[in-house]
Formats: structure tokens, C-alpha cells, sequence
């Protein structure tokens, strides 16, 4: 059997007596997108910090592309990618600088592929990072976590602040390179930003694995908040019992339910009445959560 | 300038450094441009000869009407070591810790470079700056010496500038190794100052009073300068020392960098 990509051994980490990771055990393929999932505080980066050997573990290992975490970090760095979720980088440096310095300290990249990944990402390189956005800045440290073509690639947090269309062609590339064999690990407090991308997705809370599962399964039991709001008022009575439908507001014509699973029965009592607009609330990763502690408990 | 951490560290320092060298210099400048009157003034001369011992101690101990004594009074007592020092306690201070709290030291941690190596280039940086800086105030001091035509020797203007340059690396080292080993910048500055300070209170002080010469003869000031600094230096056994206990600070540091959990 081939050596995981990830491969996670009872991994805790404990600050005192605060428990920030507790038991994590996980396995993730070559080839494979997993999705991290977990609200902010949760232990996404706590873990993944653990895996690039910034901060080390109270309990348990862990092994990348078949290495040990802390004995053969400087091994696993060479092939790894890795993009911090509070991305700071050195405000004096051009992106293209950035970029040539991080370039000369792995020894050289294929400034072909490097510069394909600056245009596709859409990164202007002759700019200062002081002077670039959160999103802009986010662009270069993008690049910086695929351009030496990494067997692996850890990514905090890395869709936060970046436009619509840059996620898509991050995402495309996310998908590229796994096709290609490698693996990809992002962490994500929001499941839509991974649901496109990821073939599995684990979902942890306070410092504890709580389900792993693909992305098809988690959203049949996904927790929706949806607002619908009618032309005119409309009764409390059509929207309540519905399958799948749960704390429904009625107030005038602003109807707020949450919807676990398909929303096919809410929809269908809507269609009764004028519907002036249908618009999710955001989905608060709580939430997508609500039904496996429902199941825990 | 971006080939390695070391390089890339020079890179980071060389605007505010330039800036250092600039007031370095003009305050070497001046000091030697007063000098010849200061020659020619007996009644100067005969101010600094009524000094009280006590006073004369506390500037140094050195003669004051001759150029080396002079010299290692106006600018080697005082002035150039605290130019010096806040440089390199705060570029020590800047340079590991610093970084850790702006969390750019993340990515670069990320690399595939060591990270003992990642602090050493780093520290090696710092002090290649401080012996650039020290370099220069050496070739303008000894330049202003000539024009002026004051008697000191070139040698004597060297032994001066090595007992500087070792002081600034054992500041630094103290501001990097404190920093390297908490992460915390403030910290690191706090402890590079109070060594500083604690070396020169050490080595003025305590040489006024009976039976404390063993405290001025433990304090890193002293080993740097001795009584006067164009005049004695440092000596073997003063950079012996300085260099010692600079390369074991800046290897305590660096392990329990290596240690520790970073960015947290």
C-alpha cells in the first residue's frame, strides 16, 4: 500500500490547560481534495500549524507523503505548499520579489509554470504588498503555495477575501493539480467555499473531529437558513409542518425558515404565493454541525 | 539580494541603516572638528585638569588634553557605544522576534530551510550590518584624524572600533537570543537595553568606588574599552570574551528557537 498524503496519529495539542486538538486521527490520499471544515477556533489552524512542524504536538504524530512531521519537516517542506490563513507578508516586497525570494530558498522553480500561475490567478507581480489589498496579497501567497508544484498543499483559509471570479480559477487549479496526483488540504469556516472543490470534507469543533464524509452527504443533512419575501403578507398557517422545515418567523411578507436537507417542501407551499425574492442567510458552519449533535447527543 | 535569508536580511536593514551611519558620521565629524581648538585652549586644558577624579572616571578615566584621550572620551565613552548599541539591540530585537509578531516568519518557516538555519543566517546578517556600520565610522574617524592632523595612530583608531563593534554584537546578541527565545520583541529590546545599560553603569561606577573594581572588571564595557579605548582597546582577552559570550547567547537563543512553538 502507498504511503497517504496526510496521515494523522491521535494528534493533540494542548496550550496549558486549554485543549486546542484533542486525538485528531485522519487519513487523506494523493490526488484526493479535503475539505477542513470548522468554525473559527476550532483547531483548523492549530492543526495544520502542527503539520508544517511551526508548532509541535503534545500527543500523537503525524506523517505527510509518507515523512515524519517533526523529524523530516525540512524533507516535507520541500515538497509542500502552504498558505497561512493571517497571511502576512513583507510589506517592502514587490509580489514578484516575494516570489523570487521564496523561489531561491527551495531552489529554484519553473518560472514557466510560475508565471502561468501569476496570470491565471491574475497577480500583478510589479506591485508592492503594502500598497496591495487582503485579496490582492492573497493572490501572491497563492501563487507561492503552487509554484514549486508541491505534492501537497496546505491551505488555510484561503479563499477568505477573494472575489468571486478569483475563487473560481483558484478553485480550477485546486481541482488541476489534484488531477495531477497531489493532495490538497483547505481548511474552510464556510462549506460552500469548499463544496465545489472537495471530494471529502471533515468537519471539526472544538479541537475534536467530529465527522468525515463526502461533500454529497454532508449537504443532504446541511442546515440552511432561507428568506423569502412575498409580494404581500402571507399566512403563518401555509408554512408550518413542512418536511424538512423547522423554526419558521412568519412576519407580514418575510418569511425565515431553516431548511435541513432538500427545500423542496418550502419552496413548493411558496409557489402558492407571489414571491418577491428567495435568498439563503448565510450559513454559518454551526449550523451544518446542528444535526450530527443532534445525533451525538 | 534575494538569493538567501542572509542577503535577504541585509536587504531589510540597509534603509534605516543608512540613516545610523549617517548621524554616526556627523557626530564624528564634529567631535573632530573640535579638536583643534580645544588644542589650543589652555584654559580647556586646564578645566579638564581640575576635574575632580571622580568626574574624569565617569567620562572614561582617559586624558583629556591629549587627541587619544580625547577622543576616546568624546566619542568611545558615551556617544558612539549608545549609537551603536541602540542600533544593534534594535535590529537584533527586529530581526527574529519581530518578525514572529508582524507573523511574516510564518511563510518563510514554511521553506525548506532549517530552522536554526533560518535564525543563524539572520543573526549573521545583524551582525555583518553592525560590522559595516562600525567599518565605515572607522575609515571616517581615522580620515578626519588625518586631515585635522591629530596624533593617533591608525592602530589606535582600530583598537577603538573593534571594542565598539564587539560591544554592538553582544547587544545584538542579547536583543536576538532573548527574542529567538520568547518571540516577543519588546522583550528582546528590554533585555539588550538593560544589559547595556547594566554593562556601562557597571563600568563607570564601579570603578569609583573601593572594593568594586571586581564589577567593572566583569562588565562587557569594560572588556571593550578598558580605561581608555584608543589607547588599550579591547585587548586579546577582551575579544576573546566578547566574542565568546557573543557566539554562546546567539546559540542558546537559536536552540530554544528550534524548540519552541513558533507564532503563537
Amino acid at each position: 500500500m502507498t504511503d497517504a498524503a496526510v496521515n494523522i496519529d491521535r494528534l493533540s495539542k494542548r496550550y496549558g490547560a486549554v485543549r486546542a486538538l484533542t486525538d485528531l486521527t485522519l487519513r487523506v490520499e494523493s490526488g484526493e481534495v479535503f475539505g477542513f471544515l470548522g468554525p473559527n477556533g476550532a483547531g483548523k489552524t492549530t492543526t495544520i500549524r502542527l503539520l508544517l512542524d511551526l508548532i509541535r504536538p503534545t500527543a500523537g504524530r503525524a506523517e505527510l507523503l509518507g515523512m515524519d512531521s517533526r523529524r523530516d519537516a525540512v524533507a516535507i517542506r520541500r515538497r509542500t505548499g502552504y498558505l497561512p490563513s493571517e497571511l502576512a507578508l513583507d510589506p517592502r516586497l514587490t509580489a514578484g520579489e516575494l516570489l523570487d525570494y521564496y523561489g531561491h530558498l527551495r531552489g529554484g522553480v519553473d518560472t514557466a509554470w510560475r508565471d502561468g500561475l501569476v496570470d491565471r490567478i491574475g497577480l500583478d507581480p510589479s506591485r508592492r504588498l503594502r500598497t496591495l489589498s487582503t485579496g490582492n496579497r492573497k493572490k501572491a501567497g497563492i501563487v507561492q503555495a503552487f509554484m514549486h508544484r508541491p505534492d501537497l498543499v496546505i491551505l488555510d483559509e484561503p479563499t477568505s477575501g477573494l472575489d468571486p471570479l478569483v475563487q473560481r480559477a483558484f478553485l480550477d487549479l485546486v481541482r488541476e493539480v489534484a488531477a495531477g496526483g497531489a493532495c490538497v488540504f483547505l481548511s474552510s469556516h464556510v462549506l460552500t467555499e469548499v463544496e465545489d472543490a472537495a471530494d471529502r470534507v471533515g468537519i471539526i469543533r472544538a479541537g475534536e473531529l467530529v465527522t468525515v464524509d463526502t461533500v454529497a452527504a454532508l449537504t443532504r443533512q446541511a442546515v440552511r437558513h432561507l428568506v423569502l419575501r412575498f409580494t404581500g403578507p402571507v399566512p403563518a398557517e401555509a408554512f408550518a409542518g413542512l418536511d424538512g422545515v423547522s423554526d419558521v418567523t412568519v412576519d407580514g411578507a418575510l418569511v425565515d425558515a431553516t431548511v435541513t436537507g432538500s427545500p423542496d417542501a418550502l419552496v413548493k407551499a411558496a409557489a402558492r404565493f407571489e414571491l418577491a425574492d428567495l435568498s439563503p442567510r448565510d450559513t454559518e458552519l454551526e449550523d451544518v454541525f446542528l444535526a450530527f449533535y443532534r445525533e451525538a447527543s | 539580494m534575494l538569493g538567501s535569508v542572509f542577503t535577504k536580511t541585509l536587504r531589510d536593514q540597509r534603509r534605516s541603516v543608512i540613516g545610523w551611519l549617517l548621524g554616526i558620521v556627523l557626530l564624528i565629524a564634529y567631535v573632530v572638528a573640535f579638536w583643534p581648538s580645544m588644542e589650543r585652549s589652555p584654559a580647556l586644558t586646564q578645566i579638564t585638569e581640575e576635574l575632580p577624579e571622580a568626574l574624569r572616571a565617569f567620562v572614561g578615566g582617559a586624558d583629556l588634553t591629549t587627541a587619544r584621550g580625547f577622543f576616546s572620551t568624546q566619542l568611545f565613552a558615551f556617544m558612539l557605544p549608545v549609537l551603536v548599541g541602540i542600533l544593534a539591540v534594535g535590529k537584533g530585537a527586529a530581526t527574529v522576534a519581530g518578525e514572529e509578531e508582524r507573523g511574516d516568519l510564518d511563510l518563510l518557516l514554511a521553506q525548506p530551510v532549517p530552522r536554526w538555519r533560518v535564525a543563524l543566517e539572520k543573526a549573521a546578517a545583524v551582525l555583518a550590518t553592525i560590522a559595516a556600520v562600525v567599518a565605515v565610522s572607522c575609515a571616517v574617524l581615522w580620515t578626519g584624524i588625518a586631515v585635522i592632523g591629530a596624533d593617533v595612530t591608525a592602530a589606535e583608531v582600530a583598537r577603538g572600533m573593534v571594542g565598539l563593534g564587539l560591544l554592538g554584537w553582544l547587544l545584538a546578541a542579547v536583543a536576538l537570543a532573548v527574542g529567538a527565545a520568547t518571540g516577543h520583541r519588546g522583550t528582546a529590546v528590554a533585555a539588550g537595553a538593560v544589559v547595556g545599560l547594566l554593562a556601562y553603569l557597571a563600568s563607570t561606577f564601579a570603578r569609583l568606588a573601593n572594593g568594586l573594581g571586581w564589577l567593572a572588571a566583569a562588565s562587557p564595557w569594560t572588556w571593550a574599552f578598558r580605561g581608555d579605548a584608543l589607547g588599550e582597546g579591547p585587548g586579546a582577552s577582551g575579544v576573546a570574551g566578547l566574542v565568546v559570550l557573543t557566539a554562546a547567547l546567539l546559540a542558546a537563543g537559536i536552540w530554544r528557537f528550534t524548540e519552541r512553538d513558533v507564532g503563537v
